[in-house]
């Protein structure tokens, strides 16, 4: 009966747990996402900028470059004869010279108007190339001059062409430079990267012309594909393996190439880090939370609960009060009736204590005479009973005297012994060996165990079994009284100890008052008394006595 | 103190065990001991009564909840113990107190009248013919027939024809049914059950109700009546409930129970049964709970008038309900029969008719002669009955006039409050007032029966349409507004009755009010307003400040709590002049400690006498030595040394008591709040115990036993205590009551003493300005030493409270006491 | 002191006659009456010391035999011994003379020492 009781709070305890912890996180969650939203917002324009800023530089670093080196290659063919030029030593000479100022240009050569070389100085094997049917080759003779994406050509390597056209004597030749790849992508990269951050260079087509990362080669098509022609600096939004990132583009060289710089978006761990203080509050609320959340909810739940304690605790005192006034209403009445007859029993038991006192020779007289003393013994409890309910011998305090209470049930099954024996009814004890001896009220007890044993019987019927058992709980003493019986249906449960209810029909032999006299026994007592019943099964009342053995009993004047 | 004091307890224990008292002669040793039993009987029966007298006025006070089931109960059994206490004086001083059975009959007679029980009715004509009737046959015929019977009677006005079926053909068809038990029931099952479970409750006492079967002599007087009164005439009638004291001033019973109309004679046994019934309806029985009536008290006559073919009909208040001051006949129209107007389920037509100017009033439904003519009968009535009259009449359609029924005007709201005025707009303005006052808290729109039990405490009841069964939550709701209905509806009876604020008739309220939404109803001005506004009149109390019950409770707390005797030393100190059974109990009380004294005195040369505790001490303590409480030799009076007490418990006390350290004979610090409290109290008029037990000090005495009671200061205590080898008889009774100064200051010196003797392990009850300690079952060197820590206390509660100015002194004097530090007192 | 006369009065012969051997048994001359007339007659044809009363008897109530008996047998003290616990017995009781008013069921023993203090204030 106990055991579910204890369940709802524990939900109650969760729901509320739940219900603060929401109370708590919403709030914290929703300003922690606004903060981070306001957060990425500010890095991002903030971040916007430095890529514009950072592809503008580089274009114009790689535009300079690019320029410089045109220039140098057109200084080169402006200020050299075609004679010197096809000259191997005086090109060498001047490929060395060029390449001692760190310049971009691996090799130089002087190429004919038939597609050939006339000269050569660098590190490759060009005999026999011939250039007639190159795209670039009619350009230069057509435009002056051209700049290659980077290509592999006839070289079957990755390069990138700088060629102009010399006119002399009115033929043209043309002076072609390779420029080192490396450099090109080395200017790109300059001055190192945010991390997450990249820049490089692609054509037209969307391929590499500088180095993006180890990963990439030149010449691969990009993954970020061809991008559209534009003026100025763009930047874009993108998404990249589910991370923002910005995209800054700007076409340059004519545009034939992009020079495009990713940042990718700051996560989760950046943003906050840049705001600490953000984060402490954050993580300080997530810890705290659910402890305030926890506390809370057990501190309101003890509160509910000793309010509902005190509510059901006032309302049984009421309706306590409410059945005992009931309860002496009917004594009042009906007193009488029992007090005649009591009178009467005693009065003809003690008429038989006399008569055996009279002829001490007689056989069984002992066993007599004891049994007429329960007989007195039962009539003097009853009118305790029957003086307590009409309000007329209310002494100072109830007479307490040590008792065993295993003996005491002995006693107590003593008065039932016909009734057992007739109805067949098997006894069971299982007394444990420890228990103490109380110091309690025995008659009153004993009207306990009296009533209960005969529910039990009554219950059980003819062949039943009654379970009684003793034990040692709580500083105090454990009764159990169980019986097989058809059990009582938790309807009726509620109700067994109400004055005047009854679940064994209207036979009249009961009044419906036993088992609230026994809670009322109990009460005064200072005990307890439950139920608990299975149908098919049984029932059983459990009664707990306390010992009654105050503080400093064990100190103090030993008893006479 | 603890170890050598211990010592020395144990030393005048084992004394005590040694010397047994020597043996007197054996009738006068019974006699004595007699006395000494009957003694302390008169005493712990005493502190039973004062437990009782506590627990009246807490209930009184609303500190605690009660039931007059339980209170009757305990004051029949308290009865008894005054009784026994009675007896036990009486014996005690030789049958002089003899005059005490008298005053204890007088009272307990009293208390038996007040709940005597009107019920039952079993003999007494089974009906009475509408002529014979008068208004004092309303024990027979209910109070509304018996009224219409005057009306008929009496006041020359018209009514139909009929009879009525008296409570005594109610109560035989209960009774032989065995219906009454059953009846009885009901308001347990509401108590217990709440309004749900009351609800299947009454159907099924309904339901056995109308299967029961109606005793043959019923029958047949009823169709002797229908014979005698209507002939062979074939008429239809109204059926309705007439029960005592329904229609009443005080409790209205309005709508409670059924009327049933167009009924043929034949059908007239079972109709009436239905009525019946309907007194152990839901909302009837749990009206009677919350007017404190008992069920048996719904006593039922049915009466029975031929049926008006009504043109038009409806009610007339010879005062306006809200304002009784004014010269004005409020009257209700409807066409057809009013019962629905009445039930307030429809509006009516309702029309303000200054007396003498009827033509101005206007209407669509009465003429200026039916108008003169209600007028009249209106104002007619209210002269013959004496009060201001709420009639129901109707005109047939010949054109005849007749008054159906005509009852004081319950509960006349208070005098109308000024309207109260704010400049915020209302939400709605309009509809009529039922009950004057304001009240404000959130909506609760009832849409059926099956709301009221969620409404709110201090919520607003909005509803369609307004309804007797409202009557079930008007304690709690602050106010009720109604899209429908009538002023002169029976709901509006109710609310004036039970006080509630209510305007009905205000259209479209339950539209715009919106449920949980706080409102202030000002139903005095017609109007409702957002929010709590603190109108003027907006305090009404809720609760059961003016309950039937409350009042029966005062009535039976006016035979036991007042305490009239307590002076002893006046002649008005007498067994007559006992009006309660405090001042019996108080009587027994102060006599039983004289008796013992005179018991000492008369037997001279024994060795119970009394002696003067010769000892520093700001009080005279007289001690009675009942069995080897003094070493002292000699008989005779005189005075006894300290070291002469060889009574444990009062050697433990005194030892308490003479602490060196406790300067009672300085002038204590008196704070000038305190003093003035006091001197105020003072002159006030004396609590009831200052002057208890004169100016003398009394213990009485054996080696193991003390009581000792004095008036220190202004306070009365008692200690009563056994300190034996018997642990098990041990034990420490202390009590403590009274004192000067105002009741804020008593109930800190309450509180202090409380603190200091919980933490000294007694078992503490403290109620009102009662404290009760008890400390149970212990070894004698503990009781001892508790008996040394009262000691304390009685010296240092002395006029404690004249320092208590502030909530936090009392923990702070306990504090203060428990270590010791008596040189703050 | 002599062992008082004693007549016992009660409705019910199942407890008159076993009290009756109870008290004789005791050494205590006692006689019983099952109703208030029978007991006056005895009062009227010997001497008793006191006498143990019901309240109710069908007939002449306790009551009323104890007003008889103040009135005409004044030496003869009256214990009233009942069933009922009532106020307005009691008190009745007490006021018209009665010794105690005891509740039924008492020891032997109580009852015993009740009849002879009866006994001996009335002496």
């Amino acid at each position: 009966m106990a055991q579910p009781a204890l369940s709802p709070y524990r939900r109650l305890r969760g729901q509320m747990f739940l219900v603060l912890l929401c109370f708590g996180y919403v709030p914290l969650i929703v300003m922690g996402a606004a903060g981070l939203m306001a957060n990425r917002e500010a890095a991002e324009a903030r971040m916007r900028n430095v890529l514009e800023a950072m592809v503008k530089n580089r274009r114009a670093t790689v535009e300079l470059f690019l320029e410089t080196t045109r220039r140098q290659l057109e200084l080169v063919a402006a200020s050299s004869s075609v004679e010197q030029l096809s000259l191997p030593t005086f090109l060498e000479a001047l490929l060395d010279q060029m390449r001692h100022d760190n310049g971009p240009i691996v090799d130089l050569g002087l190429i004919g108007d038939t597609g050939r070389y006339l000269a050569y100085a660098g590190p490759y094997r060009v005999e026999g190339l011939d250039y007639r049917d190159q795209g670039w080759f009619h350009e230069v003779l057509v435009l002056g001059r051209h700049e290659s994406d980077i290509f592999l050509g006839l070289r079957r390597f990755p390069h990138m062409v700088v060629a102009v056209k010399k006119r002399e004597a009115g033929r043209d030749w043309i002076v072609r430079a390779t420029i080192d790849t490396d450099i090109l992508s080395g200017l790109v990269r300059e001055g190192g990267l945010e991390s997450g951050a990249d820049v490089f260079i692609l054509n037209r087509a969307g391929e590499y012309q500088t180095k993006y990362s180890d990963s990439h080669r030149l010449m691969e098509k990009a993954e970020c594909g061809p991008q559209p022609l534009h003026s100025g600096v763009r930047v874009t939004v993108g998404r990249q393996d589910g991370r923002r990132q910005l995209i800054a583009t700007t076409w340059l060289r004519g545009d034939s190439w992009v020079l495009v710089a990713i940042q990718r978006a700051p996560g989760l761990a950046a943003l906050l880090g840049g705001q600490s203080a953000v984060a402490a509050l954050l993580a300080v609320g997530l810890v705290l939370v659910p402890v305030l959340s926890h506390v809370i909810a057990r501190h309101r739940l003890r509160q509910i609960r000793g309010l509902e304690r005190e509510r059901a605790a006032l309302y049984e005192s009421v309706a306590q009060d409410q059945k005992m006034a009931a309860i002496g209403r009917l004594a009042a009445g009906i007193a009488h009736e029992i007090n005649n007859p009591l009178a009467i029993i005693q009065a003809q038991a003690g008429v038989m204590a006399d008569m055996l006192a009279d002829d001490p020779a007689s056989r069984s007289c002992s066993e007599f005479r004891e049994r007429i003393g329960k007989i007195e013994a039962q009539v003097e409890r009853g009118r305790k009973v029957t003086h307590r309910l009409l309000g007329f011998s209310r002494r100072v305090g109830h007479e307490s005297e040590p008792v065993d209470v295993a003996a005491a049930i002995d006693e107590t099954l003593s008065f039932v012994e016909k009734e057992l024996e007739s109805l067949r009814v098997r006894i069971v004890r299982d007394y444990a060996a420890d228990v103490p001896i109380v110091r309690s009220n025995l008659s009153q007890m004993q009207q306990v165990f009296l009533n209960l044993v005969n529910n039990a019987l009554d219950a059980v019927g003819d062949g039943g079994e009654v379970r009684i058992g003793v034990s040692n709980k709580e500083r105090g003493v454990a009764v159990s009284i169980a019986d097989n019986g058809p059990g009582i249906p938790p309807a009726d449960l509620a109700r067994v100890f109400e004055p005047f209810y009854s679940t064994k029909g209207g036979a009249g032999r009961h009044s419906g008052l036993g088992l609230a006299i026994c809670q009322e026994i109990m009460r005064s007592l200072g005990g307890r008394i439950a139920v608990e019943s299975n149908v098919g099964v049984g029932t059983t009342f459990s009664l707990w006595f306390p010992s009654g053995h105050e503080r400093g009993d064990e100190g103090g004047v030993a008893g006479s | 103190m603890g170890w050598s004091f211990r010592r020395g307890v144990d030393g005048l224990l084992a004394r005590a065990a040694r010397r047994r008292p020597p043996a007197a002669p054996g009738v006068r040793d019974a006699a004595f001991r007699l006395t000494y039993e009957r003694f302390r009987e008169i005493l712990s029966y005493n502190d039973v009564v004062l437990g009782l007298i506590a627990d009246l006025e807490d209930a009184l006070a609303g500190r605690r909840p009660f039931s007059l089931d339980v209170v009757r109960e305990r004051v029949r059994s308290v009865a008894l113990d005054a009784f026994v206490m009675v007896k036990n004086l009486d014996q005690l001083a030789g049958g002089a107190e003899s005059r005490l059975y008298d005053a204890l009959e007088r009272i307990d007679g009293e208390i038996n009248a007040l709940w005597a029980a009107t019920t039952e009715r079993l003999n007494g004509p089974l009906l009475v013919p509408l002529a014979a009737l008068r208004a004092g046959d309303a024990q027979w015929a209910g109070t509304k027939m018996a009224n219409l019977g005057e009306v008929a009677n009496r006041c020359g006005l018209a009514t139909p024809v009929g009879f009525v079926i008296t409570t005594v053909a109610t109560s035989r068809f209960l009774s032989e049914n065995g219906l009454w038990e059953r009846c009885d029931r009901l308001e347990a099952v509401l108590e217990e059950g709440g309004p749900s479970a009351l609800g299947q409750a009454c159907e099924e006492v309904g339901g056995a109700i109308e299967r029961a079967v109606i005793p043959a002599e019923v029958v047949e007087s009823i169709a002797a009546g229908i014979e005698m009164t209507f002939g062979s005439r074939r008429v239809r009638l109204a059926v309705r409930s007439s029960a005592v004291g329904e229609d009443s001033a005080e409790s209205s019973h309005a709508g409670l129970y059924a009327t049933l109309l167009d009924i043929a004679p034949e059908g007239l046994p079972a109709a009436w049964r239905s009525v019946v019934a309907s007194a152990f309806s839901p909302v009837a029985v749990t009206y009677r709970y919350e007017r404190g009536l008992s069920p048996r008290e719904a006593q039922m006559a049915v009466g029975c008038v031929e049926m008006v073919q009504a043109r038009c009909a409806g009610v007339a208040y010879s005062r306006p309900p809200d304002d009784p001051a004014s010269d004005v006949v409020v009257i209700g129209a409807t066409s057809g029969a009013g019962a629905a107007l009445a039930a307030g389920e429809t509006s009516a037509e309702t029309l303000f008719v200054v007396p003498g100017r009827e033509a101005r009033a206007g209407g669509a439904l009465l003429g200026d002669a039916d108008l003169r003519w209600l007028v009249s009968a209106a104002r007619g009535l209210e002269g013959h009955f004496g009060s201001a009259q709420d009639i129901e009449w109707a005109v047939d359609v010949s054109g005849n006039r007749f008054v159906l029924q005509s009852r004081p005007v319950v509960a006349f709201a208070p005098p109308p409050v000024p309207c109260p005025v704010t400049d915020r707009s209302p939400l709605l303005a309009g509809g009529n007032c039922a009950c004057p006052g304001v009240g404000s808290g959130p909506v609760f729109v009832v849409r059926g029966a099956n709301d009221l039990p969620s409404l709110p405490q201090g919520g607003v009841l909005v509803a369609h349409h307004s309804s007797p069964t409202f009557v079930s939550v008007m304690r709690r709701c602050a106010a009720i507004v109604t899209d429908v209905g009538s002023p002169t509806g029976h709901m509006a009876s109710l609310a004036r009755e039970f006080g509630v604020p209510a305007l009905v008739g205000l259209e479209g309220a339950t539209g715009k009010l919106r449920p949980g939404q706080v409102v202030t109803v000002d139903a005095s001005g017609r109007r409702v307003y957002e929010g709590d506004l603190p109108l003027e009149g907006a305090a009404r109390p809720i609760g059961p400040s003016d309950s039937p019950a409350l009042e029966k409770l005062r009535a039976l707390a006016s035979f036991v709590t007042p305490l009239g005797l307590t002076d002893p030393s006046v002649p008005g100190f007498a067994p007559e002049e006992c009006r309660s059974l405090h001042d019996l109990t108080r009587y027994v009380h102060e006599r039983a400690y004289e008796t013992v004294f005179h018991f000492g005195d008369l037997a001279r040369e024994d060795r119970h006498h009394s002696f003067k505790l010769d000892a520093r001490l700001p009080i005279v303590v007289r001690v009675f030595d009942v069995g080897g409480g003094v070493t002292l030799a000699r008989s005779g009076g005189g005075r006894v040394r300290v070291e002469e007490i060889s009574s444990v418990p009062f050697r433990a006390l005194l030892d308490g008591m003479l602490e060196p350290r406790i300067r009672w004979d300085l002038p204590r610090p008196v704070s000038v709040r305190g003093f003035l409290s006091v001197l105020g109290e003072s002159m006030a008029g004396p609590p009831a115990e200052t002057l208890q037990i004169g100016r003398l000090s009394y213990a009485i005495v054996s080696d193991c036993y003390l009581n000792f009671s004095t008036k220190a200061g202004y306070h009365f205590q008692t200690v009563d205590a056994y300190c034996g080898e018997s642990q098990n008889k041990n034990y420490v009774h202390f009590r403590f009551k009274g004192g000067a100064a105002d009741e804020m200051r008593r109930q800190r010196r309450i509180r202090f003493v409380s603190a200091v003797l919980e933490a000294l392990d007694f078992r503490v009850d403290s109620r009102s300005d009662l404290v009760h300690a008890r400390l149970d079952k212990y070894p004698g060197g503990l009781i001892a030493e508790r008996l040394v820590d009262l000691g304390h206390l009685t010296m240092c509660a002395r006029q404690l409270d004249m320092l208590m100015d502030a909530d936090e002194s009392a923990d702070h004097f306990a504090a203060a006491f428990l270590a010791g530090l008596w040189e703050r007192f | 002191m002599a062992d008082p006369r004693v007549l016992l009065v009660d409705d019910e012969v199942e407890f008159l006659e076993p009290m009756k051997a109870r008290i004789e048994r005791r050494g205590i001359a006692c006689n019983t009456a099952t109703n208030g007339e029978d007991a006056l007659r005895a009062l009227a044809r010997e001497r008793f010391d006191c006498a143990v009363v019901d309240v109710r008897m069908p007939g002449m109530d306790g009551i009323e035999l104890l007003r008889r008996i103040r009135r005409d047998f004044p030496s003869v003290a009256v214990v009233l011994l009942t069933g009922h616990a009532s106020v307005e017995l009691g008190v009745q009781g007490m006021d018209l003379g009665a010794f105690e008013y005891l509740l039924k069921p008492i020891e032997l023993d109580d009852l015993l020492d009740t009849v002879r203090r009866a006994v001996a204030q009335q002496a």
